[in-house]
């Protein structure tokens, strides 16, 4: 029989654990399907939305700003400057959906909380991980629009990379946060301004070269600036080796991960006091 | 017994409830900072003591805010506690809610893969308890249509199916069970049962339904006010819980019907003579002094069988010596789950100051089990009244000896989910021959 943390008092400490992990492990993928599937469950179109949304999305934004707008960038071709955008926007997405979710994976899921089987710790991790399911499949579709466009010059190697860093980074965050948000409801609606404020200040619509320079130097503070940075270069090539962007996110993203972990291992026991 | 699954001992917790959000955001920060004024504090549990030895079915009973959810959150070991020391020895599994895991829009199929994968069951593990909790839960005609069109029985059916569907070594239920009809809350108290029996699982079981407590548990502990009012054996406890219910219902019903002020010191003159009755409800101007039951050659004893005659005898006594006081009386018989089988209903025209009275039952109908007699002493019976309930607690009320002698009935007939066996007569109306295979006398 299967159960998370069974005690079995034969088996050696460690293989418990190693066991317990293995267990955990599988029944949070399983878990993660199954909650994609109820959010689609009773709709006409079901699972295919996950892709659909991304595709119609995107589509409407390069339609607005090639056709509707016009824009029009001196060094980019009119796709190349779409796809740009859509590198910076596509993560912007992925990083701020997971968050708002996030935020309130504990609050939304107190009867799972209250049920004692389930791991607290694992509630804050599955509410990431479907939502950076969603985010691949809009992934999926900006790899798929530039291979169709034929600016596809990255090394797609870098995609597993940026996007485990960047999982780490939501789940370090998002283990705080939503944490927080149980003793003062008020940081949900704190986190969702300043997430908008990141839209603003992050490079999304522009590059890091056409940005004024009191912001070029606040871009080294914002984590997406170094995400989108990497996705650019992963998809469409042209600058040199983001080098730098790479290892500070590799060494960000993991410090993030292990505060926000002990963070919670430290402090779960609390949280019934506050719900 | 000398293996407990778990010990508590002096265990407190105390609530605080801030003032103010940013109190408790303070509170987390730095707790130190806060001052005695920013929140109120709310001691749910106060100095309890618990060994619960592993495999026995622990029965939680108590008013709203007693603090019996509280307990259970801490055994579960999900809340800590404020002092004290809690030893819990077991994989827990709650029924503190039932449905985690359950979406609307699912089938009843999807939900039960889904649910087990909450309790950490999935693959193949999973798939070789789907078809005994379908079956336990008999659903099978709507296990594939989605759980939003499901009564909210057989919703509840479901989960707890599920949730009882693993072998867990400590099982925690919160008055799951409440919802559903008797047939399957017994159904569930069966499983509960087995699954301590074969498992040795030990269940703590809170609820409010005395019948299903004394059904299931063979311990109970009473809380009231965050402490143990009282631990023992269900019938004890769940009689004397009875009691202080009734008890307060009634000031309660007292409080909204003033006395008239002539009455009430008449009342007060009568009870400074009263009997004494050791723990027992009632002015006492007139006591039970004693209970025996007898067969018709005047056996005194304990075991009847179906058919046979059953005798109650009691006697009473009166403070008035020369007046004989007004004297109705009720003699009940109830089962062991406090279901009322049968009451006599009396009026004794000259009572004396020592009487015995006897209450004959030339044949007991009455199937085999355990059953519980009870008998009130009133000075006058609102029959016809709203208050005709079994028994009020009210200014009329001597005395009463609330299920408190035993005596068991012997021979069940071949159907044993009957509760008595009405007489009855069968004949063949085309000259057939018919012989009765249950008849009272199994002589």
């Amino acid at each position: 029989m299967a159960v998370l943390y069974s005690r079995d008092r034969t088996s050696s400490e460690q293989g418990r654990i190693l066991d317990s992990f293995f267990r955990s492990t599988r029944v949070l993928f399983y878990l993660v399907r199954i909650e994609i599937r109820q959010k689609y469950a009773g709709s006409l179109l079901g699972m295919s939305w996950l892709f659909l949304y991304p595709l119609v999305f995107l589509t409407f934004y390069a339609g607005v700003y090639l056709v509707v707008f016009k824009v029009r960038i001196p060094e980019l071709s009119n796709w190349g400057y779409v796809l740009t955008v859509f590198c910076g926007l596509v993560p912007y997405l992925g990083f701020s959906d997971a968050l708002q979710q996030g935020v309130q994976s504990l609050s939304s899921n107190v009867n799972l909380l209250k049920n004692t089987v389930f791991p607290p710790l694992l509630i804050p991790v599955k509410t990431v991980f479907v939502s950076q399911v969603a985010h691949s499949a809009a992934l999926t579709v900006l790899l798929a629009m530039t291979l169709a466009s034929g600016k596809l010059h990255g090394a797609l190697w870098l995609l597993p990379v940026i996007f485990i860093l960047q999982t780490a980074l939501i789940q370090g965050v998002v283990w705080i946060v939503s944490f927080l948000s149980i003793v003062l409801k008020d940081i949900q609606y704190v986190l969702n301004l300043a997430l908008f404020f990141l839209l603003f200040i992050s490079p999304v619509a522009f590059t890091p070269g056409m940005a004024p320079h009191f912001l070029q130097k606040m871009l080294h503070f914002n984590p997406l600036h170094y995400t989108i940075t990497l996705y650019r270069y992963c998809f469409l090539g042209a600058n040199q080796f983001p080098a730098f962007e790479l290892t500070v996110m590799a060494v960000i993203c993991p410090v993030v991960f292990g505060l926000g972990y002990f963070f919670f291992k430290k402090n779960h026991k609390l949280l019934l006091e506050y719900v | 017994m000398s293996d407990p699954a778990f010990v508590i001992e002096n265990l407190n917790k105390t609530y605080r409830v801030y003032k103010h959000p940013l109190f408790q955001l303070l509170s987390f920060l730095c707790p130190k900072m806060i001052p005695q004024s920013a929140y109120a504090e709310n001691h749910a549990l106060s100095d309890v003591s618990l060994n619960i030895p592993r495999g026995s079915k622990i029965g939680i009973i108590g008013k709203n805010g007693s603090g019996k959810s509280t307990l259970l959150k801490l055994i579960s070991g999900r809340v800590q506690p404020t002092s004290g020391k809690l030893k819990v020895d077991g994989r827990v599994n709650a029924l503190l809610e039932l449905g985690t895991g359950f979406h609307p829009e699912f089938t009843g199929r999807e939900n039960v893969f889904s649910a087990l994968a909450y309790m950490g069951v999935v693959g193949k593990a999973a798939q070789d308890k789907f078809s005994a909790i379908v079956s336990f839960s008999e659903l099978e005609t709507f296990i594939d249509q989605p759980v939003r069109v499901y009564s909210t029985g057989m919703y509840m059916r479901l989960a707890f199916s599920i949730a009882t569907s693993i072998e867990p070594e400590i099982l925690l239920v919160d008055e799951a069970l409440s919802v559903g009809d008797t047939y399957f809350s017994n159904k569930c108290l069966d499983k509960m049962k087995h699954l301590s029996e074969d498992s040795n699982t030990t269940i703590i079981y809170v609820s409010h339904n005395m019948s299903s407590l004394s059904h299931l548990c063979d311990r109970i502990v009473w809380l009231d006010k965050g402490a143990i009012k009282a631990v023992g054996n269900p019938i004890e406890i769940l009689n004397l819980y009875d009691l202080s219910v009734r008890e307060e219902e009634e000031k309660r019903m007292a409080a909204l019907v003033p006395q008239s002020a002539k009455t009430q010191t008449e009342k007060e003159g009568a009870l400074s003579e009263a009997l004494p009755g050791v723990n027992r409800p009632g002015t006492g101007l007139m006591r039970v002094t004693g209970v025996s039951f007898e067969d018709d050659r005047g056996q005194k004893k304990h075991h009847y069988g179906r058919g046979e005659a059953f005798n109650i005898l009691f006697s009473y006594r009166s403070v008035a010596a020369g007046r004989p006081l007004p004297l109705k009386v009720i003699c009940g018989i109830s089962r062991s789950d406090g279901l009322l089988m049968t009451a006599t209903i009396f009026e004794v025209a000259q009572s004396q100051q020592e009487g015995k009275i006897k209450v004959r039952f030339p044949e007991l109908l009455l199937n085999a089990g355990n059953y519980f007699v009870t008998i009130l002493l009133y000075e006058q019976l609102d029959l016809e009244g709203k208050n005709n309930r079994f028994y009020v607690i009210d200014q009329f009320l001597y005395d009463a000896v609330i299920r408190a002698f035993e005596f068991k009935v012997e021979g069940s007939p071949p159907i044993e989910t009957t509760l008595f066996n009405h007489p009855s007569e069968v004949v063949g109306q085309g000259g057939e021959a018919v012989t009765l295979l249950n008849p009272l006398r199994t002589v």
